[in-house]
């Protein structure tokens, strides 16, 4: 396309404008977010020259490139939006050309070059990632200043009209399927909309280069990089390239991909914290996030998901399946957001074949919700006694300690880390030594042993059973570590010893104290029963977050565990001090006795939150995702891949997967005003604070204007599961103060996947089979899982059991080892793919 | 060098707590290396500014440390500040107190292997003889990872005592 006059003469003005804007203020490049804001000078006080015409809200739709791109990823960056699709054959060419025109005018000139432009499609379903890809090359775009987004048709059809404020809907006939707008958008660097201008139109386009010149003369919001080198950290190229380059070392098949496909899944949940966490930082328990948990609540067959949220509303998500999904949670009366909730627990609690909730909260009161079989649930906590003590709950556990067929319930309490003090929309404020709970007994919280009585009622046995926990937990994991037919429990502690509670039968516990375990790691946070080295038994696998809290975690101490030089003090620790210094792996040597195994099978990571297990490369081996990770004001560090080599070690994989790294490291985390409201605040005073940021020897320059500071994305918890139905796994995480992620593995279209999927259905057990252990025989390969939920941190899960098979063609067995103890032999073969369904005989 | 004299109530609290006993050695461990910092040999100061015995608070709050000397006499208790570079008289008996009002603070001294916490209503304590003159430094080290800022970070001084008595004059005419 050829530029007109007038359109010249604009962009002219607008650079113009722009140049001497940046002159008269002295700002040098303001497009570039400053990277020392602490030594910019005062800002004028706010003045705007646009109007602010909307707000845009958080939304995360897919670049042409395949990558989630969203709200969060253009922050701190002008943007100008338009409406188009593919396979428009009226106004979509000639809006495009416009906008090719414009991008290459801005390019011509530093101060305007990095201007993004952003092509939204509103023909979503026909405009996938590759169709715009194409559409992009054809159009000349560049990749680092044009993006094509595409969504699903609610997604952008939401963001369109409510929050651009612009018209999308079905065309009249077939030749216009989609009437759109034809406008140009001005975003400024916080996502407020600062201009509509007619793209087809000269004024419009006229009126657009000269907005863009005001929008440059307002005073620009500041954007801190916390720690400073939070985009692009100098040990991860490094890192990545070297877990490339051992790649063909990896004994386990990694020739596979996960690719995140959240923007195009219709899941527009966004995890937000606590200021606690967030604008008025301080350590607290709250950052340790919350639960996602999977479970078929209609019965369609179809695996739907539950996000729990910290501040506002959880979610639940409908699978349409083919990695689509649709937010019904009005419908389904699971519009929790009027308290601040953390695990939640998907179980059939009256045996009646759906999936119940029970979701743990944080001084308002636990959760629990009937099912009605078709996805609606009602909320019968006061009737079922499971309301708690309104203490600060974390996972819980449903399993049938006393073998009468119906599913108890354990629930962790942390301990008392909240004051009475509220601050508006957030939850009571955390106490400020909230991690040395543990050396104060009055903090305490005891967390509860629910017996399960029938007609949806519980009743607290804890004192009764003798299961008196009071350790600082978050997390338990039940299964029978001794063989002797009951289900034990093994019980975390985050900041001490676990301790595994023995079940004796006649619904009574006793703690074994250091008999079995020794050594634990002292801040566990998450854990899975999971048969690692294919010998028969459950072994056991307990992630340590809090021993890497002591001390600064430097690149390349990840896989190493802690220096005991660096741990902390005796006095702190409030134990015998005989820890594992970091992620525990108890392999099981029958007879009770476990040996840990952790440094052996290379299973160490930082900062990690809870595991899930499951054979992501359907090999026959289970791997490992561990959600892991800081925000602000830590560093990056990313989620963990282990894959399974052959039961004799874990290779790391993230790299090579795909999982890591994230297209974007940062997200926005604290807004301030620092010329008003905020201008206390620690960073406005510019005041370290917290955290180092800068040269400590430099006196300290107050900020002012808009400061948006940034910290690293991080994960807390995930599920593994078959989204997609394509026969392989793939995964969803929760992460925190941020949107989820949904890793869409494409094994199965690398390769003919062998694979088993088992549901259990109990009769004289519970209906779920819980505390079931199921063997797959597949040739000479056996391998065994605990069905026990536990599909990853402060969660529990209904889900099929997924067994890969590697090459074998077929599973020649299947044996259940019910929780009543009976074994019950299923013979072959069974083709793969085709789902078995055993119920209890 | 001499051993630590770990104050008694100090040593029956670690007791009933059952350390293990390699994490005790290194406890300890820690303390002998931060009294080998001292050499042999004390005077005696003023009236008001005893040389021989030394008692130093260290306090936490708003992530930063800073210390004070507790100054008894016939006429009370005083507190003089002297910020995050503490001066010792040579030769003295040093009580060192950890005291936090709001966070968990670290405590280390990485080159004497000495690390310890302070958090509300959790003190800490350490008795050493300061016998080898010189600069020692101190810092708050990283609870929850976090980079301390340079106001956990200080030093000590070892000095002979009338410098030290000067020192303290100092810092006393300072802070009024």
């Amino acid at each position: 396309m050829k530029l007109n006059t007038r359109m010249i003469v604009g962009l002219v003005v607008v650079l113009a404008l722009v140049a001497g804007a940046l002159f008269v203020l002295g700002r040098g490049a303001p497009v570039a977010p400053s990277p020392n804001p602490a030594a910019s000078a005062p800002a004028p006080a706010a003045k705007l020259l646009l109007p602010v015409l909307a707000t845009l809200p958080e939304f995360m739709l897919e670049n042409e490139r395949g990558q989630p791109e969203g709200l969060d990823d253009l922050r701190g960056k002008i943007w100008i939006a338009d409406f188009i699709f593919t396979r428009c054959a009226g106004t979509c060419p000639l809006i495009t050309s416009r906008m090719a025109a414009l991008g290459k005018e801005l390019s011509k000139s530093p101060a305007t070059s990095a201007i993004q432009l952003v092509s939204i499609s509103v023909d979503p379903e026909f405009d996938t990632a590759p169709v715009l890809a194409k559409y992009a090359s054809m159009n000349g775009a560049d990749a680092r200043q044009w993006s094509f987004l595409t969504g699903t048709r609610s997604s952008v059809r939401d963001l369109v009209t409510q929050g651009f404020k612009l018209p999308v809907g079905d065309g009249t006939d077939p030749s216009t399927p989609v009437f759109h707008s034809q406008d140009f958008v001005l975003v400024d660097r916080l996502g407020r909309v600062r201009g509509v201008y007619d793209a087809l139109a000269e004024e419009g386009r006229a009126s657009l280069a000269g907005d863009l010149a005001r929008l440059f003369a307002e005073p620009q919001p500041q954007d801190l990089f916390v720690p400073a080198d939070l985009e692009h950290p100098a040990w991860l190229p490094g890192r990545q390239a070297a877990q490339l380059a051992q790649a063909s070392a990896i004994t386990a098949p990694h020739d596979f991909k996960f690719t995140d496909e959240i923007g195009t899944s219709g899941i527009e949940f966004h995890h937000t914290s606590s200021v606690d966490v967030g604008k008025y930082y301080r350590a607290i328990h709250y950052d340790h996030g919350t639960a996602i948990a999977v479970a078929d609540v209609d019965g369609d067959g179809l695996p739907d998901l539950f996000f729990v949220n910290q501040i506002g509303k959880s979610a639940l998500y409908k699978n349409l399946g083919h990695g689509k999904f649709q937010d019904i949670t009005e419908s389904s009366g699971l519009a929790i957001g009027d308290r601040t909730c953390v695990g939640a627990s998907f179980a059939d609690i009256d045996n009646d074949g759906d999936p119940d909730l029970f979701v743990t909260c944080v001084r308002d009161g636990n959760l629990l919700f009937e099912n009605d079989g078709h996805g609606h649930f009602k909320n019968i906590t006061q009737q079922a006694g499971v309301e708690g003590t309104h203490g600060h709950s974390s996972g819980a556990v449903f399993f049938d300690f006393d073998g009468d067929g119906l599913l108890d319930l354990f629930v962790t309490n942390v301990g008392q880390y909240t004051t009475e003090k509220k601050r508006e929309g957030s939850p009571y404020e955390g106490v400020l030594d909230a991690f040395a709970g543990h050396l104060h007994p009055e903090r305490s919280e005891r967390s509860i042993l629910y017996k399960n009585l029938g007609g949806n009622k519980f009743q607290d046995v804890t004192e009764s059973s003798g299961l008196k926990h009071t350790a600082w937990s978050g997390e338990a994991v039940a299964f029978d570590y001794d063989g002797d037919g009951k289900t034990d429990l093994y019980v975390l502690s985050m900041q001490g010893h676990d301790e595994l509670w023995r079940n004796l039968g006649g619904g009574k516990f006793e703690l074994t104290g250091r008999k079995v375990f020794p050594a634990t790691p002292w801040g566990a946070m998450g854990a899975k029963v999971f048969d690692w080295n294919g010998d028969g038994k459950l072994d056991l696998f307990v992630t340590d977050m809090h021993t890497d809290m002591s001390g600064e975690l430097q690149p390349g101490d990840e896989k190493k565990k802690h220096d005991p030089a660096t741990m902390f003090p005796q006095r702190f620790l409030m134990t015998d001090g005989n820890h594992v210094l970091g992620n525990a792996l108890f392999t099981n040597e029958g007879g009770g006795k476990f040996v840990e195994q952790s440094d052996a099978a290379n299973v160490e990571n930082g900062w990690p939150w809870g595991p899930s297990a499951a054979d992501l490369n359907a090999d026959g081996w289970p791997d490992l995702f561990i959600a892991s990770g800081m925000n602000y004001p830590f560093r990056y560090l990313g989620n963990s891949v282990m894959l399974n080599e052959g039961g004799k070690r874990f290779a790391d994989a993230e790299y090579i997967v795909g999982v890591e790294p994230r297209a974007r490291l940062a997200t926005p985390w604290i807004e301030l005003d620092c010329d008003g409201a905020d201008a206390q605040h620690d960073l406005c005073r510019g005041e370290p604070g917290p955290v180092m940021i800068g040269d400590p020897e430099r006196p300290h320059t107050p900020r002012h204007g808009h400061v948006t500071a940034w910290a690293s994305r991080a994960s807390r918890s995930s599920a593994i599961f078959d989204v997609d139905g394509d026969g392989d796994l793939d995964i969803v995480t929760n992460n925190y103060n941020d949107a989820p992620q949904l890793f869409i593995s494409d094994l199965a279209q690398r390769h003919v996947v062998h694979s088993l999927s088992i549901t259990l259905t109990g009769t004289r057990s519970n209906r779920d089979g819980l505390g079931a252990i199921v063997t797959v025989q597949a040739g000479k390969h056996t391998q065994v899982q605990l069905n026990d939920g536990k599909s990853g941190y402060l969660a529990q899960s209904t889900l099929p059991l997924y067994f890969g098979l590697g090459d074998a063609a077929s599973a020649d067995l299947v044996k259940v080892r019910w929780p009543t103890g009976k074994e019950q032999i299923v013979r072959g073969p069974f083709k793969p793919g085709a789902p078995l369904h055993i119920t209890e005989k | 060098m001499r051993a630590p004299a770990l104050c008694v109530a100090n040593r029956k609290r670690e007791r009933r707590r059952s350390l293990h006993r390699s994490a005790r050695h290194r406890f300890i461990a820690a303390a002998i290396g931060f009294a080998s910092l001292c050499a042999s040999g004390c005077g005696r100061g003023g009236a008001d500014v005893p040389t021989d015995a030394v008692e130093v608070r260290v306090r936490a709050q708003d992530t930063a440390w800073s210390a004070y000397y507790v100054l008894r006499s016939d006429a009370g208790v005083r507190e003089v500040s002297t910020g995050r570079e503490v001066h010792l008289p040579r030769g003295a008996e040093v009580d060192l107190i950890l005291e936090s009002r709001d966070y968990i603070c670290l405590f280390a001294m990485p080159e004497q292997h000495l690390r310890d916490f302070a958090a509300p209503g959790v003190g800490g304590k350490f008795h050493f003889r300061a016998e080898q003159a010189g600069g020692y430094e101190f810092r708050g080290d990283e609870l929850c990872g976090l980079p301390h800022t340079e106001k956990t970070r200080g030093r000590f001084v070892i000095e002979e005592p009338a410098r030290f008595q000067d020192w303290v004059h100092q810092r006393e005419k300072a802070s009024r």
